[in-house]
């Protein structure tokens, strides 16, 4: 393999199992060169540099889509680095390999970087120290590190990181540096303002949509109203009069119109007379539905079969449960800029996956059709360094940006026409186009004592894909006899993909609306029900212990008013909710949740708090808002008028805790979504007796 | 060729009158500030002032600004100091992704400026306008509140 061009001196690399994002360490494969291009910088590794006034810029590998990312993980590297963090900058890295994975995705970011990127803090702050040391001819071990000095524990003279750049560069690279406890943290742990916070209040911040390079033209672009159609023909008579055109691209299932502004190309792409193949299409939610139903009366492939089912006196329960295709609908549309020029491909992209978006790029300009099409050198392309992918900041992802159809298409579209472009979709586009939470279904049965003993627990579910329908399905918490979970994959054309906590936003649902059936079967109280089943378990029955004191679960509400309690375990942390509801004419209100998330050693609480309430918010839109439906084939919903999301007036009022530990960080993202819809559900039977077993909740469930 | 002023700058544009707003804004005059969210003013997320109302800038035409006095979050900050909404907006860690927050500054700016003191219901009926993804409400309530103590406090 190739190496791309690196600085001299980086030497401390990551090895990290591909796709399976388990650490194995950091590796010290080099040492530093004090031939370096400039005295006035540190760089001792990929992940920082340390300048004369001992400011540092911190490289982030991961995709910062309003999750928190960048000052997360440059917390890390301050931290062992002993830096000022008044005087921490951030950067956001080229897509390279060197960095190891840079996938953002199933909330594993800090889990993963724990390790490697305290590890390069440490390897810094021991080389400046031991420079300190050097020049004062005195034993390192007589020397400590604070605030982006070293300090003399005899005499109290200091020196700062930026005068000591010289004499660090000189110094060995430690191979095994010592990472602080977590009880001499001085900065994480702390409620640290995010870097990105002020340039997201000015507009001064870029995203994707935001990029600007010399020449470039705006492309916007109508795709198939049918999944799985391609263009036939175009008819482009009716832009022929328009400003500003320059150029009509057809993809394979799509049409794009190149103009001076994006005004001017939206317009012109509405105005196109386009024929598409498979124009006539029966697909629709309805079809899938009925199919997937007659699928839940056969056995299914085995995912997870445990302990043996016990005879004895019990009641039987069965019950079928849906979920509804969802949008991501971030707010930013997906958009790419893209550059094919003679000696290479530059883009700047919003995408969570950049390095894949990279290696399509790279795929698609070795397509034998791609290179008929001139304009570019036959060489492009051949090696990875010639493609170029910058990470944007990106308004929202949730699992959208995972894939890099948009990245593709204006990497196309800026080959085909010549221009370096600027695709940017339309909100029609962006909620048609999706790549969506599959529509799922489900098959429940347990047998439960009449004490509330579990003796057998099933759990059947058909979608379209293994992992994003059955994820989550098999992490029951509870102390169960024998336990199964199977499933139908079932493919049909709707594109689907990872959509916030993936498997677990549904199955979440359905595991802990029927837990509060087997309880409300006995007649026993659902946070009663659950404790005793969680005994063995105790992690997770202290979060749902603690959310229970927290909500006074038990005391009296306000009249009309009720609860309902969820638990779920996913991306190595535990959340529970209780949420507190009302039904006015036939719709929810919730007033209130309760949410207490133990996620390990909580690196920033106040960005854990915020991802909290934005899971919250994300699930509830799921829960009472929204829904995708499909129609002869392709999607009914086009804009915020039919894909509505929660607003300002419908938000709950949210209190958190988080768990004290000191256990390596887990997951934050996505652990808010799972409990949501349960926690509402099961509060909403308390008050009306009607189990919902379809989510988003609709009038008609609520009626009589 | 038509005028416009936007953050006290006159602009003389040769551009099509039918163009919206929020695209003469952000790629005739450079102003990326203000967001493209839904195009069929839904989302509220291109909120501009205009004479010192929230208005959605994306299917207006720039035809219909002659005359008027537009600002964007660009011009909020002055000199480098923060105007008391972006100020409680950094107190109270509001924005997550960041995308909409231009659309709920101006919006709340424009609340603040009619009403120092809003209730909880005013506050709701305002930002009812504008959407955010993220879920970043509850801040946003609470920088409100902070922000009408500040600009209450510094008239005192």
């Amino acid at each position: 393999m190739k190496t791309p061009p690196l600085s001299r001196r980086e030497f401390i690399k990551l090895s990290l199992i591909s796709g399976s994002g388990l650490l194995l360490g950091v590796q010290v494969i080099g040492c530093s060169d004090s031939t370096s291009e400039s005295a006035n910088e540190f760089k001792p590794n990929l992940w920082l540099e340390i300048h004369e006034n001992s400011s540092v810029t911190i490289t982030i590998s991961k995709a910062e889509m309003g999750q928190g990312v960048i000052t997360a993980l440059a917390m890390l590297v301050a931290e062992e680095l002993d830096a000022d963090w008044s005087k921490v900058h951030f950067v956001l890295a080229k897509t390279s390999d060197i960095y190891g994975n840079m996938a953002t995705a199933g909330s594993m970011s800090v889990t993963e970087m724990w390790e490697p990127l305290r590890t390069a803090g440490a390897a810094a702050r021991e080389m400046l120290l031991n420079a300190a040391a050097k020049k004062w001819q005195i034993a390192p071990s007589n020397c400590r590190t604070e605030n982006a000095y070293v300090i003399d524990t005899t005499t109290a003279q200091r020196i700062s990181y930026g005068d000591l750049i010289a004499n660090a560069v000189l110094q060995t690279v430690p191979q095994q540096p010592r990472l602080k406890n977590p009880d001499e943290f001085r900065i994480v742990g702390q409620s640290l303002a995010r870097l990105d916070a002020r340039i997201k209040i000015t507009g001064e911040a870029r995203y994707g949509i935001d990029q600007q390079i010399p020449g470039l033209k705006h492309a916007a672009i109508r795709q198939a109203p049918v999944f799985g159609a391609s263009v036939l023909s175009v008819d482009s008579a009716s832009i022929k009069n328009l400003s500003g055109i320059l150029d009509v691209v057809v993809l394979d299932n799509a049409v794009a119109v190149v103009a001076d502004t994006y005004w001017q190309a939206q317009t012109a792409v509405d105005l196109l007379k386009i024929k598409w193949s498979n124009e006539l299409s029966e697909l629709s939610d309805a079809l899938i539905q009925q199919e997937y139903k007659q699928l839940l009366d056969q056995p299914g492939t085995i995912e997870m079969e445990q302990g043996n089912s016990i005879t004895g006196e019990s009641l039987a329960l069965q019950a079928d449960y849906e979920a509804a295709f969802q949008a991501h609908a971030a707010m930013e549309p997906m958009n790419c800029t893209a550059h094919v020029h003679a000696d290479g491909c530059e883009a700047w992209a919003p995408t969570q996956h950049a390095q894949y978006a990279r290696d399509k790029i790279k795929a698609y300009l070795h397509t034998g059709l791609g290179r008929l099409l001139g304009k570019v050198k036959d060489k492009l392309g051949m090696e990875s360094e010639n493609i170029i992918v910058h990470n944007t900041l990106m308004g929202g992802g949730f699992g959208r940006r995972l894939e890099p159809d948009f990245v593709i298409q204006a990497v196309e579209i800026s080959r085909k026409s010549g221009f370096p472009v600027k695709l940017l979709w339309s909100r029609e586009e962006d909620i048609r186009h999706d790549f969506y939470r599959p529509y799922t279904s489900h098959r429940l049965q347990a047998k439960v004592t009449n004490e509330g003993k579990v003796l057998a627990w099933q759990h059947r579910i058909v979608g379209p894909t293994h992992g994003r329908s059955v994820g989550g399905a098999t992490h029951l918490p509870y102390d169960v006899a024998y336990a199964r979970v199977d499933y139908h994959v079932k493919k049909h054309s709707v594109p689907i993909g990872s959509w916030r906590s993936i498997g677990s936003s549904h199955n979440a649902f359905v595991m802990e609306s029927f837990v509060d059936e087997l309880a409300a079967k006995i007649g026993k109280d659902p946070y009663q029900f659950r404790k005793d089943l969680l005994a063995d378990n105790q992690r997770v029955l202290a979060v749902l212990n603690k959310v229970a004191e927290l909500s006074n679960w038990g005391s009296a509400l306000a009249k009309g008013q009720s609860r309902g309690i969820a638990i779920h375990a996913a991306f190595n942390s535990i959340t529970a909710q209780v949420a507190e509801v009302s039904v006015e004419q036939d719709e929810v209100k919730v007033h209130r949740v309760y949410c207490v998330v133990d996620c390990g050693l909580a690196v920033n609480p106040q960005i854990i708090v915020s991802q909290i309430e934005s899971g919250i918010a994300f699930g509830l839109s799921a829960t009472l808002k929204s829904e995708i439906n499909i129609k002869n084939g392709g999607v009914i919903q086009s804009n915020f008028h039919n894909f509505s999301l929660l607003k300002f007036s419908e938000m709950p009022d949210i209190t958190v805790h988080i768990m004290k530990s000191i256990q390596p960080p887990g997951g934050i993202g996505e652990v808010a979504v799972p409990p949501i819809a349960p926690a509402v559900c099961n509060a909403v039977y308390a008050l009306t007796g009607k189990r919902i077993r379809r989510i988003p909740i609709t009038p008609e469930m609520l009626k009589g | 060729m038509i005028t416009i002023d936007v953050n006290g700058n006159n602009y003389d544009l040769d551009i099509e009158l039918d163009t919206p707003l929020l695209w003469v804004l952000r790629e005739h005059l450079g102003l990326t500030g203000t967001k493209y969210g839904c195009g069929v003013g839904q989302c509220g997320n291109c909120m501009v002032l205009v004479d010192n109302e929230a208005v959605i800038s994306c299917v207006q035409p720039v035809g219909n600004f002659i005359g008027k006095k537009i600002k964007t979050i660009e011009s909020l900050a002055q000199n480098g100091q923060l105007h008391p909404v972006q100020q409680a907006w950094l107190e109270q860690f509001v924005p997550e992704c960041g995308y909409c927050q231009s659309g709920q500054i101006i919006t709340a700016t424009a609340l603040l400026a009619h009403n120092p003191e809003p209730t909880d219901k005013e506050i709701e009926q305002a930002m009812d306008r504008v959407l955010c993804r993220c879920g970043t409400y509850a801040r946003i309530r609470t920088a409100i509140k902070r922000a009408s103590a500040i600009i209450r406090g510094a008239k005192l």
